[in-house]
């Protein structure tokens, strides 16, 4: 059901606003109502002064220490599945208590990031230059002595079609030797020794046989020295980098400092933001919040200490409170379904009590296999306990849990366990017949099954047509409820019963009959003159295509029921093709666990859309009216720790 | 030269090539858009990758109904057992059966797929609703099933 929300307006003195405000944080059940939303705000905005937040330093900080969490990441123990988070006491969440230590990790985890890159910046620019030089390893002649007062030593390099011989002849008129250092695959490396004077003829020459000439960077000793010098210096800084890493590694072993820093932050920025909603005098401040009906006891102990005046308002006409669900613990789960497709108008009614045990019955029906449904049902409520009751995730798990139940039941009366696998298995290893117990096979009979899921669709549409039916009656609109509902229940009752032939054939005539002529005099109620209420009438008569379309939109359970029973034959089938024999069991085994992965997984997930489907459209159709605002109560909004429950909170 | 036509055998083997290589086609087609869609959110957001596994998982059931029709042919015609001799006429019937589940997933499944990759930006920006992209997916594959319901049925009721 839908909770009932009452509007608190609060006022209080200034001099206990944080601890007001930190008391309806831990109580974790207001949700803020921004001033600008309230009536008559504008002649209050006058009189009331507006808090600006101080987010900006927390934000600054958070972002040190999310950044600071981001590097370490990579570094810390991986997680266990389903590692339960740290609880920790609403008290320690509102200090900053933490923040002052994590910064300074922070600072020191950002600190050893930039060595690292510093280390890494030498690294390439010696690389660098030893790729420069490695061309020149077999020149013996220090870098540092290069010319002396009558010659000097040049360097170029040569493309690979130079005439090297024709080259060294003429170069030889000028007294200048030329040694070739090395080449590759572009290019030649060529050292030339040249008179000073000489110097611009040779080095014309050289350009004029597509030389360019090279000038090594200023070091001492030989080019095969300083790579050598290079090497050694490479293995000190992978050493450094490596000690560097091992300080991280050190540090992510301990990251709850800076989680738990992170949480406060953001619990802290939470706190100033939703200071914007409060409404200031000198003295004093109003706030204004929905609160459920059944939380207001809680409020009002938590507002006992304080000087404060409050009153809880019932919403207005008009005005739209936040949409917060109750249910029992076998309907919770399905409360995820409503929430994907968007929240109800709060007017109207929680769907939810409905929704279960329709998507609990098509669900399995689709997926119709015991085996399956068994997965399905030990891993789903096995992460149910897992997870913190209330959550999303939590309310999913247990959600695949319920369905998987329903699978092993419809999976059983099919006779379907992992497919055929038993009689498959004991057939073609140990050679004996063996039947698994079915009530009915859809295989044999599929016709069966398709009326059934025939019927199953006519009681869901007709259920969302009541429910349709009742909302026209809380809202005092019996001519709704009679005409629209009314009506067609008698005219799709009497074509379903002359269906079946006999007496039910000629009651079911004359039920639909009366209805359809019911629906011809009234659908046309809100057109303004007669020929317009005539045609509305006859033309209402064409929804009865909608219907059938409706109804004929339940055939997919048969047809996904089918899928998911044939493949898994299928995948049977395959993995006893090798045979009996010692190949033939493994074989078996690798093929039947991933066939049947792959087709659980596929059909799963395709039951799982297809029931949302007939819930979405065929039965939200009927009477949904969306709208509804999700609660988003004030509370200490955590990524990595949780707060502990408690009452006092 | 055109005897092969009066073989009832090579009808039934065209019927189950029909039914795979129309339907896989389509899934092959769908599956593929939606993949190359979710790369680009897969870049800027590698956590989004089992969401858009969903996504992309969807245009690919009318592939899987085009290969049961094609192997339930085989189980109950015997093809698998090789002794296979079918009439003319029941023939021409398994292949006339198999067109609903090829011809409609392959159409189905190139749809399925584009409304599957314009879910993908649903899911990049605003990764809560992605359940409303998987049901507009699955209003196209309805009729992908209708059409695996009446393959199906047609060869349930045939007598090879």
């Amino acid at each position: 059901m839908i909770l009932k929300m009452e509007k608190l307006m609060l006022y209080a003195l200034s001099e206990d606003k944080q601890s007001i405000l930190d008391r309806l944080m831990g109580l974790g059940c207001v949700q803020m109502v921004p001033p600008e939303e309230l009536d008559g705000f504008e002649e209050l905005g006058a009189l009331a002064g507006r808090d600006a937040p101080a987010v900006y330093d927390y934000e600054s900080k958070l972002s040190e220490v999310s950044s600071a969490l981001g590097v370490l990441k990579e570094y810390e123990p991986k997680a266990k599945l389903f590692a339960k988070k740290d609880e920790v006491p609403l008290g320690d969440m509102l200090e900053l208590g933490s923040a002052e230590e994590a910064l300074k990790i922070a600072a020191s985890v950002k600190g050893i990031v930039s060595n690292i890159a510093e280390v890494r910046s030498f690294q390439s620019a010696d690389q660098f230059t030893r790729q420069m030089l490695l061309p020149w390893q077999r020149l013996d002649l220090p870098l540092e002595h290069f010319s002396t007062r009558f010659a000097a030593a040049m360097l170029y390099t040569l493309p690979l079609s130079a005439d090297l011989d024709g080259l060294r002849r003429e170069l030889d008129e000028l007294r200048a030797p030329l040694e070739e250092v090395s080449s590759d695959a572009d290019q030649r490396y060529v050292a030339v020794i040249a008179l000073s004077a000489d110097r611009d003829a040779v080095s014309a020459l050289l350009k004029e046989r597509g030389g360019l000439p090279v000038s090594l960077p200023e070091l001492t000793g030989t080019a095969a020295e300083n790579i050598a010098r290079i090497d050694e210096k490479n293995g000190q800084y992978e050493k450094n980098i490596q000690a560097l890493n091992e300080s991280l590694q050190a540090q992510a072993q301990n990251t709850g400092v800076l989680k738990l820093a992170y949480d406060q932050l953001s619990t802290a920025i939470g706190s100033q933001r939703a200071k914007q909603n409060l409404l200031l005098t000198d003295r004093s401040f109003a706030v204004c919040g929905w609160v459920a009906e059944a939380d207001k006891a809680r409020v009002e102990k938590a507002l006992e200490p304080f000087t404060c005046c409050y009153e809880f308002q019932k919403p207005a006409a008009g005005e739209n409170p936040p949409v917060r669900f109750k249910n029992n613990s076998l309907v919770e789960p399905f409360e995820v379904i409503t929430e994907m497709y968007g929240l109800p108008n709060p007017s109207t009614l929680d769907p939810d009590p409905l929704i279960a045990p329709f998507f609990f019955l098509f669900f399995g029906m689709m997926l119709s296999d015991a085996g399956y449904g068994l997965v399905l049902a030990i891993a789903g409520f096995i992460a149910g306990k897992m997870t913190r009751k209330g959550t999303f995730g939590n309310k999913m798990f247990r959600l695949i849990g319920l369905c998987g139940l329903s699978t092993v039941i419809w999976g059983a009366l099919y006779g379907s366990w992992f497919g055929d696998i038993v009689t498959v298995f004991a057939n073609t290893f140990f050679g004996v017949s063996v039947t698994v117990p079915k009530l009915i096979d859809p295989l044999q009979e599929p016709m069966t099954i398709m009326i059934i899921s025939f019927l199953f669709g006519a009681v869901h549409l007709f259920v969302g047509m009541g429910v349709k039916a009742y909302l026209c009656l809380r809202a005092g609109d019996w001519k709704g409820a009679v005409f629209d509902i009314g009506f067609w229940y008698l005219v799709l009752i009497g074509l379903g019963m002359m269906l079946l032939g006999g007496m039910a054939l000629e009651i079911g005539k004359w039920m639909a009959i009366i209805g359809a002529a019911g629906l011809v005099l009234t659908q046309g109620r809100h057109k303004p003159n007669l020929i317009g209420k005539i045609t509305g009438g006859v033309m209402s008569l064409y929804d009865i295509t909608s219907y059938f379309s409706d109804i004929l939109s339940y055939s997919r359970i048969l047809a996904l029921g089918l899928a998911t029973g044939v493949i898994a034959s299928v995948v049977n089938i395959l993995s006893t093709l090798p045979g009996a024999n010692i190949i033939g069991a493994v074989l078996f085994v690798v093929i039947f666990l991933f066939g049947h992965l792959l087709n659980l997984a596929i059909n799963a997930l395709g039951s799982y859309v297809h029931t949302s489907r007939l819930q979405y459209v065929e039965f939200f159709g009927k009477f949904y009216e969306g709208g509804g605002r999700p609660f988003t109560p004030f509370k200490p909004e955590t990524k990595y720790n949780l707060i502990e429950s408690k009452e006092d909170n | 030269m055109f005897e092969f036509l009066q073989n009832g055998n090579f009808w039934a083997y065209l019927g189950v090539a029909a039914a795979v290589i129309l339907a896989g086609m389509g899934s092959a087609k769908g599956v593929g858009l939606v993949g190359q869609a979710s790369a680009g959110v897969i870049t800027e957001d590698p956590d989004k990758f089992g969401q858009l596994l969903v996504l992309q998982a969807l245009p690919g059931t009318q592939g899987i109904y085009g290969f049961l029709i094609g192997f339930i042919v085989m189980l109950n015609s015997g093809m698998m057992g090789g002794g296979v001799n079918l009439d003319l006429a029941t023939g021409t019937a398994v292949f006339a059966a198999c067109l609903p589940v090829g011809i409609v997933g392959l159409v189905s499944g190139i749809h399925q797929g584009k409304v599957s990759a314009a879910g993908v930006s649903i899911v990049a920006k605003r990764p809560d609703q992605v359940a409303k992209a998987m049901v507009s997916a699955a209003l196209v594959e309805t009729y992908a099933i209708l059409a695996f319901l009446i393959s199906m049925l047609l060869i349930f009721n045939m007598n090879f």
